[in-house]
């Protein structure tokens, strides 16, 4: 029986790209703020990856977003029934005690419903939130050496980094969490797997 | 015809050739100087000392020359310096490095004729050596009582008035710039020994044309009527060097200079305005064959001092101050004419903005910058974030990477050694100092935030010289030297009270390790010793003043490159920098307040003892990649992913160990 595409190409390439690029600069990033803990490619090297892989992560952010926006994908991110507050609830009931009993998830899983309310709510805080301040703060750090009087405006630099680092150290803490549960499917590498084929996992939920 | 041509060619020749050696042809065009004494007679007939007021008066207008240049008045008669300064000038303010002050009010202990005659050897002379704050010539001068323009020390200590008749004033000394050989020796020995008015004759005896003879003054080569072609020259870094620092021009001298407080901005930067090649001197620099640079880019490239700290009404470089000109207009093509400007050429001489000096702030920024010259746009295309390094630092942040002569680093007065100096302690060096087999190793200078000409604070490199030195509790002002050698010395060595204090090993001697104040107990006996020779409620306080480095400039190749030299641990921008092995009666050194310099950063007392200065950019609104730190930021996040890492491993742990007692009880 051939199994049903869950994931297009295009939302594989974006997520991936996504993938490769937050971890390039969380990567380089680190390695900016800690040269002498992070010793990967060098401070200078560092600092034109890091912001080699910003762009990128700009371009593949607004391509994404046309993506989801012109296939009529964005509203797999937003709550969509009426009881999502109940529905989140047995969600995480079921992360904090059905998935050691081995309850089935309470949440069926399809191409047009791919995240569960508690995955709707982690993005919609990363969409919203993480990433435009991210990309804020970058952009204006950036740019402190072309716009200087205009970033005092915004506190300076001794503000904005502050922001633009804590900021990374919660797509870090978001990152491994997000790993995690990638292994909380019907086998530990089925999600990923999935995410890597587009196909729907062996007993998928 | 033809025999006019055979004879008219070698004299020809002989005119072309003398007009293209440099020397020759700086000498040559000036013209003849007839060389007058004090009274307007030339010297040849009265055999009286030169009077460069009147003999180069004759064609320029020395006495507006003087009124304005700085060199001669030294900051007198300008307001400001510290609580117990008369001004802020050489003159008037206190500098720990001469040490003494001349006593404009209070109590006299110091005249003009006394700071004359030990520290006039960097003074030109002119100004306050030869009149009075209110412009009275010191020879008319009349005073009961003990004033500064009056009197001098005695042979005793007390006050007597000096005759300034006999020993003449010291005029402004033309001839100390202008020649390419002035006979310093010959000046300063005239200088030491009061005989003001011989000043500038004995300079002359350089150039061969006056000698001094039991009568008076005699001078071969100078015609009846007094006149004489002198090699007349715009002032070459060796004349600036003569009272400035240690400058040489040519690259092959293998050169050796001891610390000298006569070369002050060596002695206090470290910096040497030389051509050669390091490797090629004869200074005894760490790791000199791997330093295959100039000392000084500039000297290199034949820059001269006045190229750069040129008179600031020169046509040739005049720029008029960003401040009075008007904002449409890049640059102004009227330019004076030079006739005008030999008339009245100003020795007012433009320079950048110094922590150090401190009086005539007016001419702060009068000169052309770096970025006169140099487009360090072009120059920079290799760094990352190039405008943003450009905003923050001044150019000699990077291009004064290292200073490579012996720098002064700290100098202590609290207590005298048997010669009646003070302990002075280098950076780079161990050893003797004055040996030139002691190695020297190179100093980082300290990046402190300042504020230039536009408002813009930038990271700048300074050496910090920290000095101790006893006040009076009653009026804060230093104790003169007069008193501390009257409280520790006696005719043949330490006052026994004092070495009783500081011999610890009780050997009857003071060594290099006990010359010190260590302890409250000598801080103790030698305030007694002060209070019994009058000081009033004695006290120490230590001061720290910072010293701009802008010479020693090195090419982009030696120049700071690395990141991570700033970026990361060890950053030179947070390193501490060390002023002194203790703090003499544990007293803690204050920034001297009026150099400019924010001292964003802590003083304090490092883990093994030394007294040093952390510097800390931040403070200063400075955030650099990889050094600065954000507590709270990488506190909250920090937590934050062991929280989740936390909770990722116990969720994780209890699935596992579920799902083995799950199989467990299938197969069971």
């Amino acid at each position: 029986m051939s199994k049903r595409e869950f994931y297009t190409i295009h939302e594989r390439i974006w997520h991936w790209l996504q993938a490769l690029t937050i971890i390039a600069l969380m990567v380089t990033g680190f390695e900016i703020h800690s040269p002498h803990v992070f010793k990967v490619m060098g401070f200078e090297t560092a600092v034109r990856v890091h912001n080699a892989f910003a762009v990128l992560l700009l371009i593949n952010a607004a391509l994404g977003f046309f993506y989801f926006f012109t296939a009529g994908l964005l509203k797999i991110f937003g709550p969509r029934s009426a009881d999502f507050m109940h529905l989140a609830i047995l969600q995480a009931r079921y992360y904090l005690f059905g998935i050691f009993r081995g309850d089935p998830h309470p949440m069926q899983r399809t191409p047009e419903n791919k995240l569960n309310p508690l995955q709707q709510m982690v993005y919609l805080s990363i969409l919203n939130i993480l990433l435009p301040v991210q990309i804020v703060t970058g952009i204006l750090i950036w740019g402190a050496q072309r716009w200087p009087a205009a970033i005092e405006q915004f506190g300076g630099l001794g503000l904005l980094i502050p922001i633009h680092l804590l900021t990374a150290w919660f797509f870090l803490a978001d990152t491994i969490a997000h790993v995690y549960m990638t292994t909380t499917g019907p086998t530990i590498f089925a999600d990923i797997k999935q995410m890597i084929t587009g196909r729907e996992a062996e007993g998928g939920h | 015809m033809n025999r006019l041509l055979l004879h008219s060619t070698p004299v020809a020749l002989a005119l072309i050739l003398s007009t293209l050696a440099p020397t020759a042809m700086a000498g040559a065009l000036h013209p003849e100087v007839q060389l007058l004494d004090v009274g307007g007679q030339p010297v040849t007939r009265s055999g009286q000392a030169v009077s460069p007021m009147r003999s180069c008066g004759g064609c320029h207008d020395t006495k507006w020359i003087e009124a304005h240049s700085p060199h001669s008045s030294l900051g007198l008669g300008e307001p400001g310096g510290r609580e117990y300064d008369a001004g802020p000038g050489s003159i008037n303010r206190f500098d720990p490095l001469t040490y003494d002050r001349v006593s404009f009010d209070g109590e006299f202990t110091f005249g003009i004729a006394d700071w004359l005659k030990r520290h006039g050897a960097r003074h030109v002379g002119g100004g306050f050596a030869t009149h009075d704050a209110d412009g009275t010539p010191l020879t008319d001068l009349e005073s009961a009582k003990a004033g500064a323009f009056t009197h001098a020390l005695g042979d005793d200590g007390e006050a007597v008035v000096w005759d300034w008749q006999a020993s003449g004033t010291a005029e402004m000394n033309c001839f100390l710039c202008h020649l390419p050989t002035p006979d310093d020796q010959a000046r300063r020995l005239a200088l030491a020994e009061g005989r003001f008015g011989d000043v500038a004759t004995a300079t002359l005896q350089g150039a061969g044309v006056a000698e001094q003879t039991a009568s008076g003054w005699n001078y071969p080569g100078v015609a009846p009527d007094g006149t004489v072609r002198l090699p007349i020259e715009s002032p070459s870094p060796q004349n600036c060097g003569i009272c400035h620092g240690t400058t040489v021009t040519a690259p092959g001298d293998p050169f050796f200079f001891a610390p000298s407080a006569d070369r002050r901005a060596t002695l206090t930067t470290g910096s040497i305005f030389a051509p050669g090649r390091i490797p090629r001197s004869g200074m005894n620099v760490a790791s000199r064959d791997s330093l295959a640079r100039p000392w000084d880019v500039h000297a290199e490239r034949l820059l001269e001092c006045t190229d750069c700290h040129s008179s600031v009404n020169n046509p040739a470089h005049f720029a008029e101050s960003s401040e009075t000109r008007p904002q449409h207009l890049r640059y102004d093509a009227r330019r004076m004419d030079i006739g005008e400007y030999l008339l009245q050429p100003s020795h007012e001489f433009a320079r950048g903005r110094s922590a150090q000096t401190t009086a005539r702030r007016d001419l702060d920024d009068s000169m052309r910058r770096c970025e006169s010259c140099h487009q360090a746009e072009a120059a920079h295309d290799w760094l990352p974030y190039r405008d943003r390094h450009l905003m923050g630092l001044q150019c000699e942040a990077c291009h004064v990477p290292e200073q490579f002569g012996t720098t002064l680093a700290n100098i202590d007065w609290t207590i005298l050694d048997r010669d009646g100096e003070p302990i002075r302690r280098y950076r780079g060096t161990t050893g003797d100092p004055d040996d030139p087999r002691t190695l020297v190793e190179a100093y980082r200078p300290v990046l402190l935030p300042r504020a230039d000409a536009s408002g813009q604070t930038r990271l700048t490199p300074h050496n910090l010289v920290t000095s101790w030195f006893w006040v009076d509790g009653s009026t804060g002002a230093p104790v003169s030297r007069k008193r501390l050698e009257h409280a520790f010395l006696t005719g043949d060595g330490f006052h026994s009270s004092m070495l009783k204090a500081l011999d610890a090993t009780g050997d009857g001697k003071v060594s290099a390790s006990e010359q010190g104040l260590y302890n409250p107990h000598q801080v103790n006996v030698l305030a007694a010793r002060l209070e019994e020779v009058g000081v009033s409620d004695p006290q120490i306080r230590g001061e720290i003043q910072p010293f701009g480095t802008h010479h020693g400039v090195a090419t982009g190749r030696w120049a700071t490159r690395d990141c991570r030299s700033c970026h990361g641990e060890g950053s030179r921008t947070t390193e501490e920098f060390w002023l002194a092995d203790f703090a003499p009666g544990g007293v803690m050194p204050e920034p001297v307040g009026d150099s400019g310099v924010e001292f964003a950063g802590e003083l304090k007392i490092s883990e093994c003892g030394h007294v040093v200065y952390q510097p800390d950019p931040k403070l200063a609104g400075l955030y650099l990649f990889g050094t600065s730190r954000a507590a709270w930021a990488d506190s909250i996040g920090r937590l934050t992913v062991l929280l989740v890492l936390a909770g990722v491993f116990l969720h994780a742990g209890l699935r596992l160990i579920l799902a083995q007692a799950s199989r467990r009880e299938e197969r069971s």
